[in-house]
């Protein structure tokens, strides 16, 4: 009760507080105070029908308060919901003549989730007519069931004019995003059952992100200068979980072969935690007219880094670099060409990593591969895009576009064997639109995308068959081998795509509107040899608008969609 | 050659000149006789009644007089006095991107406009007056209320708010300004113009860098997710395990055939379950994120030397 | 064989099965909504939505492999019959609210309504089945001023 009269208490304070802003003179002012209450009831498992609502049966009470006062160029408006106390959003917006503006809100909300059951994951394997030494088991280290996060967001930003005689202005953005709560986290140990270990964590994520920038006229062209910085951090405790010590299942036994082949057991060690990352960046941009056209022009750089990871000699860092120039103008009175060209570049640390030899000291160790590895980024990249748009009005009633574009992503240290390390896209689009009036308007767009070598999983599919390739000096199988045997690379992204959009809007009577329109995708993977990967989407589309009278709005729609994708089930034929 | 004085000369030069300056200030009085807002309202007096009220009508009572006014953005209204019809005079509601710099770009020229001239919207022939009201007050200075206005050409974005896993715009958690700059380039605060920053803004703590990656998170978070809404869990485009078969080959264990019946661990007896025949394939082809957690990359190494610890299981 | 002159066996490798499968999404979605304004003074609102989601896996028909096994491999199954049902989805959801308003003066107003939603979970996945209904009464006085 106690919380039920602070709630009140508060929205009062926030209608005294909005009365202190109230301004005389000429100009608008309005308030809305909301007062009420609800009641909710959740019935059976609610995680998804209620997957965004504080799940509790009971009574909240709630307001609302929209406040706007406008005097001359000065603006304050205030908006305040609450709907409970995980569930509330309040904005402020000021505005001071051209001089300054300023807004500031917060929101939240709360998220549910399911519970994994794990209830596929107990097995044990059958040798013959007997039990082997494979096993899934799985364990629930706490009582908890319920996983939720309460999501917060508090933003701010503000304009302050500088000089108005070069209409330098200075700019500044803040946003701090909290996700609080519990979630499930699952462990898994394979030493020596196959085990998975499922326990409450806490969650506690925070984003804070920052810009501030300057902005200018010089010469009739704008100049701007942006500051950016982010910074992540999770900062609830790390969860761990216990890894066995290594040894056969079923007799306890060839401890030393199993440890051989780990890189830990019998250890309590963290999982699912989160690095704490800071990125910042810079950006340059300039605007203005240039000939008959406009132009927009841009360049950023910016760089993120893992600060939780620590390797000798480096740090683990990713940065982008990225340009870009974009170009209007009118060629003829009806038509207008959109020209965009951009690049970009990023680099990504790629560190070593140290591992525990493999099956040090056991038979054969001398002839076997070392594990350690230069983990080479498949973010880093050379990109070029260009695209020109060319815009015609063929009469007032008709409009015609074309669009041609290109775009290049040169990766480097791409491990696809035989593949090209650069996909090429040519993409061409045309839209149509005409319009009668009021009583029909026509929209159309066809666009086809063709790839060359897009991107590709390498070598995630399909073993060689063979058996000397598999050859190692002792009884034991060892599953690294059949990742040396892979060779078929595979993806999901296409070299061929199409997409038609068609839409129809038609006022029959000014009491009935129609709009009716369908898209139709489909792509397929020519790249893929014998795989005949391919993806396809139907959605059509109908809406209704009745207002028979002053006393009647309706409004109705029906959409459908049909999306089918193609693609290998692939089993390795291997002695599992 | 030798000036020569003539009285009758300078006296004609200077009516000359004061005919010229005097036909100048006529023609610039008369260019100035603007027509006056009450001379608009009187035929429209339905926008004459409530544009004190507006926006736009109180900042321009703010301002100096004659500074603003209905001309600022309609043009000269003397033909269309004279004429009476509509299309001698401007009409900034039904200027496009044909008609050079939209009208409203004169005055709202912040950054947050930037990239109008180069956006989706204005090429789609959308103008100002598609989403905005100009003669209302600024509390309701749209056409609707966001996500209905945006639904107005987008209505399958709607369907996809309401499919069992989505962004809660349907609540009114987030809005599709979140994601959207409906003006062009990007939101206000991605860091970098590369394609993963807009989701990176929000969703951090997938972005790294890792020491273990998985490729199609650096490439593209549409690989796998859809933004609006989805069927499968967590805004996947396919459930597990079918969207991660698409690049990977199945668990080769799923291959192991299974007890029937109870069965506990000899080592560990209170390790125990019921096994069946399928066993290993209902647990390896159900979720491979029960085991694979990290999915969207990891520091740590996952258990097994032999994938050089990149199992992302931990 | 050998390697560097010591007898070794062999592991058991015959290749690979795969089958090309179609994954199918499809999805009904029909919205209403309504506003009757009998006076200046009330106002009825209300919204339907009805959602269908349907994600399937067709049965997986993996080539027969026993001419590649050669013998080996006797204790693993490599049939797949049954993969579809592990993971298939289908939801159907109902939203429904009911809004109204009726204005005491032209400051105050009366507003209620209520909001229903139900998700009927026909298949389950690893969260067991995830039916379930949500139920919200609403009631409040609004003062414009």
């Amino acid at each position: 009760m106690n919380r039920n009269i602070s709630i009140i208490g508060f929205a009062l304070l926030l209608l005294f507080a909005t009365t202190m802003f109230a301004q005389t003179g000429e100009g608008e002012t309005s308030y809305s105070l909301w007062l009420g209450g609800h009641y909710t009831d959740f019935k059976d498992n609610a995680n998804k029908v209620g997957e965004y609502k504080l799940q509790s049966d009971k009574f909240f009470p709630e307001f609302k308060l929209n406040y706007y006062s406008q005097t001359g160029s000065s603006v304050f408006r205030l908006d305040a919901d609450y709907f409970d106390y995980e569930n509330v959003n309040g904005r402020l917006k000021t505005k001071v003549g051209d001089k300054f503006k300023a807004e500031f809100s917060y929101r939240s909300l709360s998220k549910n989730s399911g519970m994994d059951l794990l209830e596929n994951m107990e097995t044990r394997e059958l040798v013959g007519a007997n039990p082997g030494g494979k096993i899934i088991t799985h364990e629930f280290l706490d009582d908890i069931t319920e996983f939720s996060i309460h999501r917060q967001e508090i933003s701010s930003k503000a304009e302050l004019l500088l000089s108005r005689k070069n209409d330098v202005r200075l700019i500044t953005a803040h946003r701090m995003i909290r996700e609080s709560g519990n979630a499930q986290e699952t462990g898994s140990t394979h030493c020596f059952s196959c085990h998975l270990g499922s326990q409450s964590v806490a969650v506690d994520k925070q984003t804070n992100s920052f810009k501030a920038g300057l902005e200018g006229k010089v010469y009739a062209q704008k100049l701007a200068y942006t500051f950016g910085y982010r910074k992540f951090e999770s900062k609830a405790p790390d969860a761990y979980f216990m890894y066995d010590d290594a040894r056969h299942p079923v007799n306890g036994g060839a401890g030393a072969e199993f440890g051989s082949r780990v890189n830990y057991e019998d250890e309590s060690l963290p999982i699912g935690s989160y690095p704490e990352t800071e990125k910042l960046s810079h950006k340059v941009s300039s605007k203005g007219k240039l000939g008959s056209g406009h132009y927009a022009a841009a360049f950023i750089y910016s760089r993120v880094e893992n600060k939780k990871v620590n390797f000798t000699n480096t740090s683990l860092v990713s940065e982008v670099y990225n340009g870009k120039v974009n170009y209007t103008a009118p060629l003829s009175p009806s038509m207008r060409l959109v020209s965009k060209l951009g690049f970009g570049k990023i680099n990504k640390t790629d560190p070593f990593i140290d591992l525990a030899p493999f099956r040090e000291g056991r038979s054969g160790y001398e002839v076997l591969p070392s594990f350690d590895i230069t983990r080479y980024s498949a973010l880093d990249r050379t990109t070029f895009d260009g695209s020109a748009e060319l815009i015609k009005r063929m009469n007032p009633k008709m409009t015609l576009a074309f669009l041609a574009g290109y775009k290049q992503v040169s990766r480097s240290d791409y491990p696809i064997i035989d593949g090209d390390n650069s996909s090429k896209t040519m993409t061409g689009q045309l839209k149509f639109k005409y319009r009668q009036g009021l009583k029909y308007s026509i929209r159309a767009k066809y666009r086809f995308e063709k790839t060359s070598d897009p991107f590709t999983s390498a070598r995630g599919l399909f073993e060689r068959r063979g058996r000397e390739e598999l050859a190692v000096p002792s009884g034991f199988i060892y599953y690294y081998q059949r990742e040396d045997l892979r060779y078929q690379s595979i993806t999901s992204t296409p070299t061929d795509k199409h997409e038609l959009d068609f839409n129809l809007a038609y006022r029959a009577s000014s009491q009935l509107n129609l709009t009716a329109g369908f898209k139709v995708e489909y792509d397929k993977n020519g790249d893929l040899d014998s795989l005949d990967v391919k993806h396809s989407m139907f959605q059509p589309n109908l809406n209704l608008t009745i207002t028979p009278n002053s006393e009647w709005i309706i409004a109705s729609g029906y959409m459908y969609n049909q999306s089918k994708s193609r693609g290998p089930i692939t089993i390795a034929l291997f002695d599992g | 050659m030798k000036f020569v004085h003539k009285p009758k000369a300078r006296r004609i030069t200077l009516v000359g000149v004061f005919v010229i300056i005097a036909g100048l200030l006529l023609f610039a009085v008369s260019a100035n006789a603007a027509v006056s807002n009450d001379d608009c309202m009187a035929c429209h007096e339905d926008i004459g009644d409530s544009y004190a009220a507006t926006t736009h009508g109180i900042y321009l009572m703010g301002t100096s007089d004659g500074e603003y006014s209905c001309e600022s953005c309609h043009g000269s209204g003397d033909a269309h006095i004279e004429e009476g019809d509509a299309a001698s005079i401007i009409n900034p509601a039904k200027m496009g991107q044909f008609d050079g710099q939209e009208t409203c770009m004169n005055c709202h020229s912040g950054h947050q406009f930037d990239d109008w001239a180069f956006s989706s919207h204005r090429a789609a022939g959308v103008s100002c007056a598609s989403c905005h009201k100009v003669h209302t007050s600024a509390q309701h200075g749209s056409v609707a209320a966001t996500p209905d206005l945006c639904y107005t050409c987008h209505s399958d974005v709607r369907a996809a708010t309401h499919m069992p896993s989505r962004h809660p715009i349907a609540e009114g958690k987030i809005e599709c300004l979140d994601c959207h700059n409906v003006h062009g380039g990007t939101v206000e605060l991605a860091m970098d113009d590369s394609g993963r920053e807009l989701c990176f803004s929000c969703h951090a703590d997938k972005e790294g860098p890792f020491v273990y990656e998985h490729a199609p998170v650096e490439e593209d978070c549409m690989i796998c997710h859809t933004p609006h809404g989805a069927i499968a869990d967590n805004l996947l485009k396919q459930t597990e395990p079918a969207l991660c078969l698409n690049c990977h080959s199945m668990h080769f264990h799923a291959s192991i055939e299974g007890v029937e019946g109870d069965f506990s661990v000899p080592q560990a007896p209170e390790r125990a379950g019921v096994s069946s025949h399928d066993g290993f394939k209902k647990a390896m082809l159900t979720k491979c994120t029960q085991c694979h957690t990290m999915i969207h990359g990891s520091d740590h190494p996952s258990q097994a030397i032999t994938t050089s610890g990149n199992a992302l299981t931990r | 064989m050998s390697i560097n002159g010591e007898d070794v066996l062999a592991a058991r490798h015959y290749g690979t099965a795969y089958a090309m499968t179609d994954y199918t999404s499809t999805n009904h979605n029909m919205f209403a909504s309504v506003s009757y304004i009998p006076a200046t003074t009330l106002t009825f609102t209300g919204t339907i939505n009805l959602n269908k989601s349907t994600g399937e896996l067709d049965l997986v028909e993996m080539p027969s492999v026993e001419a590649k096994l050669e013998g080996g491999l006797s204790h693993q199954d490599f049939t797949f019959d049954e993969m579809h049902t592990y993971s298939n989805l289908d939801f159907t959801t109902l939203q429904f609210t009911l809004g109204m308003e009726y204005k005491l003066t032209p400051t105050v107003t009366l507003t209620s309504d209520i909001d229903y939603s139900d998700l009927d979970d026909k298949a389950g996945y690893v969260y067991g089945v995830e039916s379930g209904s949500f139920f919200m009464i609403r009631s409040g006085i609004r003062f414009d001023l």
